[in-house]
C-alpha cells in the first residue's frame, strides 16, 4: 500500500498476463482466434521493454495498432451490435492495455478489466463448469491484486502464503455474496443482456421427414428436466411429451403450416379456440389423474413447450406470453433462446369430444398430390392409398381398422435406427411394402397416411417420449435421444386419441425408454451409444446432469418469484426490515471477527508476581517524588529514596534485601515450586511496600 | 534464603590477600586490580590499555607473581614474527629430523607487552592459542599448558607506531581495563618510596617489586570453580540480555555485541560477585564489569566515539528491574 507508483516486478507482469490469458481462453469460442495472438504479442512486447530490449511504442504506433485491431474485430464479427462484438471490444481493451503496463495503477486497472473479461464468459454459457472456471480466473486475478498490495519484501516470501490469503478472502466474501444473491432484487429488465437470438435450433423441429428424428437417437444432451410435485411418478407409457402438432403432409414432410404452393384452400382456421372453459371446469372436478410439474426446458430456438396432454398452464405461472392452441399445444410468443422454466398441470384423461367441421375434416384427411415431370398432378404412394381403401372396405369400424393396421406392423415390420434412405416420391410405399423397417417417424408417418387414405382424420404429434429418472427420482431427465413422433386420430365421440404405432412394433421402446431399446437392438451403434450403455458412464452422466439441473434451477433460474418465496420461507416475511437485518447480521458476522482480530489489544503475558510488586513499589515511592531511573539498580533506587524519606529507611533496607534475594537469589530454570514460593515472598514484599509511609 | 551462602572464610581471606598484594605493586588502583582478578577468575584473557608508563606491565607482573603461574613475557615489536612467539622446527643434524622448539607461548601466563606494536600477522598468531588453548604449526597441533592466560598491554591505538588490534582479536579478550593516572596520595606514596631507594643502580628495579606467590594452581582452579557456581536468576539474565539486545538495536552502534560478548559478560559478572563475597549475581555486578567487558567490543556509529562512553550509554538506557 505504501508502494504506490512503484516499479512493477517481472513476476507481477507474468502473473497478470497468465490471469488475463486464462480469462480469455474460453471466450475464443465466440471471439476470433487472433485476439489470443494479439494478447501474447503485447505481453511479449512488454517483457522485452522491461528487459530494455525494446522501446516503449510511440503514441502513433499504439494508435495504429488500436485502429487496426478494432477494424479486424469489426470484420471478424459479422454483427457489430451483437454481444460478441461488445465482449470482443472489452477483451481487446484488456489485451492492448498490457503494453502500457508500467505503473501500479495500470496494473490495478488491468486486474479489474480482467475481472470483467472473465465474467463475460457467463454471458455465453452459464453452466456449472464455466462458473467454476470463472471462479478460478477470479482467484488468480485476486492473487495479482494481493501481490500489488504487498511490499516486494513480503510477497517475495512464499507463494503458499499468498494462496492462503486469497483463499481466506474468498471465504470471507462467500457469506456476503450468498446473502446478496438471496436478497438483492432481481431487476430483470435492467440487467438483461441482448442474448444470442440466433442460437442453433436443436431437437424436435417444426416439420417431420422420415429419418429426421432418427438423427437424434444418439444425442444424449438434455432436452428438458421435469420435477413432479408431491412425489408423483408417472409410468413410462404415460410420458408423452407433446410439443408440436403437424397436420399438413406434402408427400415427404409433415409440417405445422400448410405448404405455400399447396392446392389447399388458404385461410382455413383449424379450431378457433381450445375448449378452455370446459378444460378448466374439468380441472376443478379433479377426479382424473392430475400431474403437476415444473419443466426446465433447454434452449430450443422454437416457441412451443413440451407438456403431457392435456395441459393447463398453472395459475401461479407468471408468464403471460404463453398461449394454448386449438390442439392444446402450448407455445410462448417468443422463441426459447435461454433456458426456460414453466409450471403446468396435466389431465391425461381429458378429451375434447367436439365434432370436426367439414374444413377440419378435409385438412386432417388430406393426402398430397404432387406434380410429375410433365407438370400434371399425379398421385403418389398409390399402393398405400389402395391399402387404406382396402382396410376401410374390410373394417367399417374405425377402431377395428386401426387394430388391423397395428397387427400388420406387429407381424412383419421391425424397428431399427438404421432404416436406410427412403427418399423417393413414394417413400411410404417403399416403407410399407419393401423395406418394412423403420424408426418411430416411419411408423407414425405411414400410419397417418394409411388412416387418412381410409378416411380417418389423423395427424402427427412430435415431442419426446419417456425420460430417465434421476438416482433419487427427484426429477426426470429427457434427452434428445428420447425424441419421438406418434399419431393422433380423431374418432367420433372420443375426439383426438393418441395412437403410437411404435408400441405395436417395439413396445419396449415405450416401456423401457430409448436407451434400453437401443441396448436391446444391439445393432452396430456408434461409439457414443456404446459408451452410454456402460452403467458406470450412465450413472455418471445422470449424477452430473443432476448437478447441472440443480445449478440451473436454483442459481441461474433464481428469479423474483423464487426469491420471494425463499426469503419468505427463511425469514418468515418479506419486509424491508427483515432483509436489512439479514444483510446486517451476515455482514457483521463476517466483519466483526476481522475487526476484533485487528483491534483487540494484544494479550500481554501476565507479569510475574515479583514484577507486580516492583510496579507497586514504583507507584508507592512516586508518592515520595522518587522515580526510578533507567539503568538504576534496586539498591541505588532505595538509597535515593532513603535520602528523601528518612522515616522509611528501615523498611527500604529490608525491602532491598528481600527483593534482591527474591529477584536474583534463585538460579534460573529452577522452576519447580518456584511459583508458590515467589508468591509467598511477593506477599511479604507487598506487605512491606504498604508500610512505606507517604505523608 | 537457604541457598544464599557466604563463601568460606579461607577462600575469602585468600582473595583479600591477593588484592592487597597486587595493591602493593600498583598503588591506588583497587578497582582495576579487582577487575583484573575477576578476569582471571572467569578464565578470561585481559587487555590492559593505557599510555606508556602508567603501570600496565607492573600490574601484569604482579598478577603473574601472586598467582604462582609459570609465565613468559614477550615484548611485541614491529619485527616480531609468529615463529618467535609460537616456536619453530629446526633440523637436528645428529638425529636427521626436524625438532620443534617451543616458543614463549608455551607457558601458563603469557605477558604480551605492547601487543599493538607488532604486525597484524603476529597478532593473529595469538588467535588460536587464546580461543582454543592450542597451537597448530606445520600440520601438528600442540596443546598449551593449563591454565593459559594472556595478559596483554597496549598503548592507545592513536599512538604512533601502533597496529590497532582487529575486532576479531579484541573480541577474544574478556576484558579491557584502563589504569589512568594515580591519585595524588598514591603518587606521593610511590615517589616517597622511590626516593628512599637511593642510587641509580637500583632505580630501575624500584617499581618492579618481586611478589611471592599466594596461591598454587589447584587453589586457583578451585577459586575459578567457585566463581562459576555463582547463582544467576531469570530476572538477572533478562536484564543482561536486554543490555546486549540494546546494543544490537540502538542506532548508536555500528554492530551489536556478539554472543561471545554476552557470555563473557555473564562469566565476568559472576566472578565479580564472587569477589564481592556473594554467591548470587546482582545487577550491580553486571554494571561493575560492564564497561571493562563490553567497552572494547563496541564500535560506535560515529567513528571517533570513545568506546567506554558507549558502554556507559547502554547502562544508562536499559531498565534494570523491568521494562
Amino acid at each position: 500500500m505504501n508502494n504506490r507508483g512503484a516499479k512493477l516486478r517481472p513476476a507481477d507482469i507474468n502473473w497478470l498476463a497468465t490471469a488475463l490469458l486464462l480469462a480469455m481462453l474460453p471466450l475464443l469460442n465466440e471471439l476470433p482466434w487472433w485476439m489470443l495472438t494479439l494478447t501474447v504479442v503485447m505481453y511479449g512486447w512488454r517483457v522485452q521493454i522491461n528487459r530494455k530490449k525494446l522501446l516503449n511504442p510511440h503514441k502513433l504506433l499504439k494508435f495504429a495498432v488500436l485502429i487496426i485491431s478494432m477494424g479486424l474485430l469489426a470484420v471478424s464479427i459479422q454483427n457489430i451490435f451483437s454481444l460478441q462484438s461488445f465482449v470482443g471490444l472489452l477483451t481487446l481493451t484488456a489485451s492492448l492495455k498490457i503494453i502500457e503496463l508500467e505503473q501500479r495503477r495500470d496494473y490495478l486497472l488491468l486486474v479489474f478489466l480482467g475481472c470483467f473479461v472473465s465474467a463475460s464468459q457467463l454471458l455465453f454459457d452459464n453452466s456449472v463448469l464455466v462458473f467454476g472456471y470463472t471462479l478460478g480466473c477470479f482467484f488468480v486475478l485476486h492473487l495479482c491484486l494481493l501481490r500489488a498490495n504487498f511490499s516486494p519484501l513480503v510477497s517475495a516470501l512464499l507463494p503458499a502464503r499468498e494462496l492462503r490469503k486469497v483463499m481466506v478472502i474468498f471465504l470471507q466474501a462467500l457469506p456476503i455474496a450468498m446473502v446478496l444473491f438471496l436478497v438483492v432484487p432481481r431487476i430483470g429488465g435492467l440487467w438483461q443482456v441482448p442474448l444470442n437470438t440466433d442460437v442453433a435450433k436443436t431437437g424436435v423441429s417444426d416439420s417431420l421427414t422420415m429419418g429426421s428424428i432418427g438423427l437424434l437417437s444418439q444425442d444424449y444432451s438434455p432436452a428438458m428436466r421435469v420435477t413432479f410435485a408431491a412425489q408423483q411418478k408417472p409410468s413410462n407409457a404415460e410420458l408423452y411429451w407433446r410439443g408440436v402438432v403437424l397436420p399438413y403432409f406434402d408427400g415427404r414432410t409433415w409440417s405445422r403450416q400448410a405448404p405455400q404452393d399447396s392446392a389447399q384452400p388458404a385461410g382455413i382456421k383449424l379450431l378457433a379456440k381450445p375448449q378452455q372453459l370446459q378444460l378448466n371446469s374439468f380441472a376443478k372436478q379433479a377426479t382424473s389423474t392430475k400431474y403437476s410439474y415444473q419443466v426446465m426446458l433447454e434452449v430450443t430456438g422454437r416457441r412451443w413447450l413440451y407438456v403431457l396432454n392435456t395441459a393447463v398452464i398453472a395459475p401461479q405461472s407468471s408468464d403471460w406470453s404463453l398461449t394454448q392452441a386449438a390442439n392444446y399445444s402450448i407455445a410462448r410468443s417468443t422463441p426459447i433462446v435461454e433456458r426456460y422454466q414453466y409450471q403446468v398441470d396435466s389431465y391425461l384423461d381429458y378429451t375434447d369430444t367436439r365434432e370436426l367441421s367439414a374444413a377440419q375434416y378435409q385438412i386432417y384427411t388430406q393426402l398430397p398430390d404432387s406434380l410429375d415431370a410433365s407438370g400434371n398432378t399425379a398421385a403418389t404412394n398409390i399402393k398405400s392409398r389402395a391399402l387404406g381403401r382396402q382396410l376401410r372396405a374390410k373394417y367399417p369400424e374405425s377402431q377395428a381398422l386401426i387394430a388391423a393396421l397395428m397387427a400388420r406392423f406387429n407381424q412383419d415390420f421391425s424397428y431399427t435406427l438404421n432404416p436406410g434412405k427412403l427418399e423417393s416420391k413414394n417413400a411410404i410405399d417403399d416403407f410399407l411394402f419393401t423395406t418394412k423397417q423403420g424408426y418411430c417417424e416411419h411408423f407414425a408417418s405411414s400410419s397417418a397416411f394409411v388412416l387418412r387414405a381410409a378416411g380417418i382424420p389423423a395427424r402427427i404429434a412430435a415431442g419426446y417420449q419417456g425420460g430417465q429418472w434421476s438416482s433419487d427420482s427427484s426429477y426426470l431427465l429427457v434427452t434428445q435421444a428420447d425424441a419421438h413422433a406418434w399419431v393422433e386420430v380423431w374418432l367420433a365421440g372420443k375426439g383426438w386419441v393418441r395412437l403410437d404405432p411404435t408400441t405395436a412394433v417395439a413396445p419396449e421402446r415405450i416401456e423401457l425408454g430409448s436407451t434400453s431399446l437401443i441396448a436391446a437392438l444391439n445393432t452396430n451403434m456408434g461409439f457414443v451409444v456404446q459408451l452410454n450403455q456402460l452403467s458406470l458412464v450412465r450413472e455418471f452422466r445422470l449424477s452430473w446432469d443432476k448437478v447441472n439441473y440443480q445449478w440451473h434451477r436454483w442459481v441461474i433460474g433464481y428469479d423474483n418469484q423464487l426469491q420471494f418465496s425463499l426469503v419468505k420461507k427463511l425469514l418468515g416475511g418479506v419486509d424491508a426490515w427483515r432483509i436489512g437485518l439479514l444483510i446486517l447480521l451476515v455482514v457483521s458476522a463476517v466483519l466483526l471477527p476481522i475487526l476484533l482480530m485487528v483491534y483487540w489489544p494484544r494479550r500481554k503475558a501476565r507479569p510475574a508476581p515479583l514484577l507486580i510488586s516492583l510496579q507497586k513499589l514504583d507507584k508507592k515511592i512516586a508518592g515520595l517524588k522518587v522515580y526510578r531511573r533507567k539503568g538504576e539498580t534496586l539498591a541505588a533506587l532505595l538509597d535515593r529514596a532513603s535520602l528523601v524519606s528518612q522515616v522509611n529507611k528501615g523498611i527500604f533496607s529490608m525491602l532491598g534485601d528481600k527483593l534482591n534475594s527474591a529477584l536474583y537469589g534463585v538460579a534460573a530454570s529452577q522452576l519447580t515450586d518456584e511459583v508458590s514460593r515467589t508468591r509467598k515472598v511477593s506477599l511479604e514484599i507487598d506487605a512491606l511496600i504498604k508500610k512505606i509511609k507517604v505523608n | 534464603m537457604n541457598n544464599v551462602k557466604k563463601i568460606d572464610s579461607t577462600q575469602l581471606a585468600v582473595l583479600e590477600q591477593l588484592i592487597a598484594a597486587i595493591g602493593q605493586a600498583l598503588l591506588g588502583k583497587q578497582t582495576q586490580i579487582k577487575l583484573a582478578l575477576t578476569c582471571i577468575l572467569a578464565s578470561g584473557h585481559l587487555l590492559i590499555e593505557d599510555l606508556p608508563g602508567m603501570g600496565k606491565t607492573t600490574l601484569a607482573h604482579a598478577i603473574a607473581d601472586v598467582l604462582g603461574l609459570r609465565y613468559n613475557r614477550v615484548q611485541f615489536t614491529s619485527d616480531l614474527l609468529p615463529t618467535d612467539l609460537l616456536g619453530v622446527s629446526i633440523f637436528n643434524r645428529t638425529e636427521q629430523n626436524f625438532e620443534f622448539h617451543r616458543g614463549p607461548i608455551f607457558t601458563q601466563l603469557l605477558l604480551a607487552d605492547e601487543i599493538n606494536r607488532t604486525t597484524p600477522k603476529t597478532q593473529s598468531a595469538l588467535l588460536e592459542a587464546m580461543e582454543e588453548g592450542q597451537v597448530s604449526i606445520e600440520g601438528a597441533t600442540y596443546e598449551l599448558p593449563s591454565p593459559f592466560f594472556v595478559i596483554a598491554t597496549q598503548n592507545p591505538s592513536h599512538n604512533s607506531g601502533t597496529y590497532p588490534l582487529p575486532e576479531s582479536q579484541l573480541d577474544r579478550f574478556m576484558m579491557r581495563i584502563q589504569l589512568g593516572y594515580p591519585s595524588r596520595e598514591a603518587e606521593l606514596h610511590m615517589l616517597r618510596s622511590v626516593s628512599n631507594h637511593v642510587g641509580a643502580r637500583n632505580r630501575s628495579n624500584s617499581s618492579r617489586v618481586k611478589l611471592s606467590a599466594l596461591v598454587n594452581q589447584e587453589q586457583l582452579e578451585s577459586l575459578q570453580d567457585k566463581a562459576a557456581s555463582v547463582v544467576v536468576s531469570d530476572h538477572l539474565l533478562d536484564y543482561l540480555q536486554r543490555l546486549i539486545q540494546f546494543s544490537r538495536e540502538d542506532n548508536a552502534f555500528k554492530f551489536g555485541i556478539s554472543p561471545r560478548g554476552s557470555m563473557a559478560l555473564l562469566c565476568a559478572a559472576k566472578a565479580w560477585a564472587f569477589l564481592e563475597n556473594r554467591n548470587y549475581l546482582l545487577p550491580e555486578d553486571v554494571q561493575q564489569v560492564f564497561v571493562a567487558v563490553i567497552g572494547h567490543r563496541l564500535v560506535g556509529a560515529a567513528s571517533d566515539q570513545a568506546t567506554g562512553t558507549l558502554a556507559e550509554y547502554i547502562l544508562a538506557q536499559v531498565d534494570v528491574l523491568y521494562e
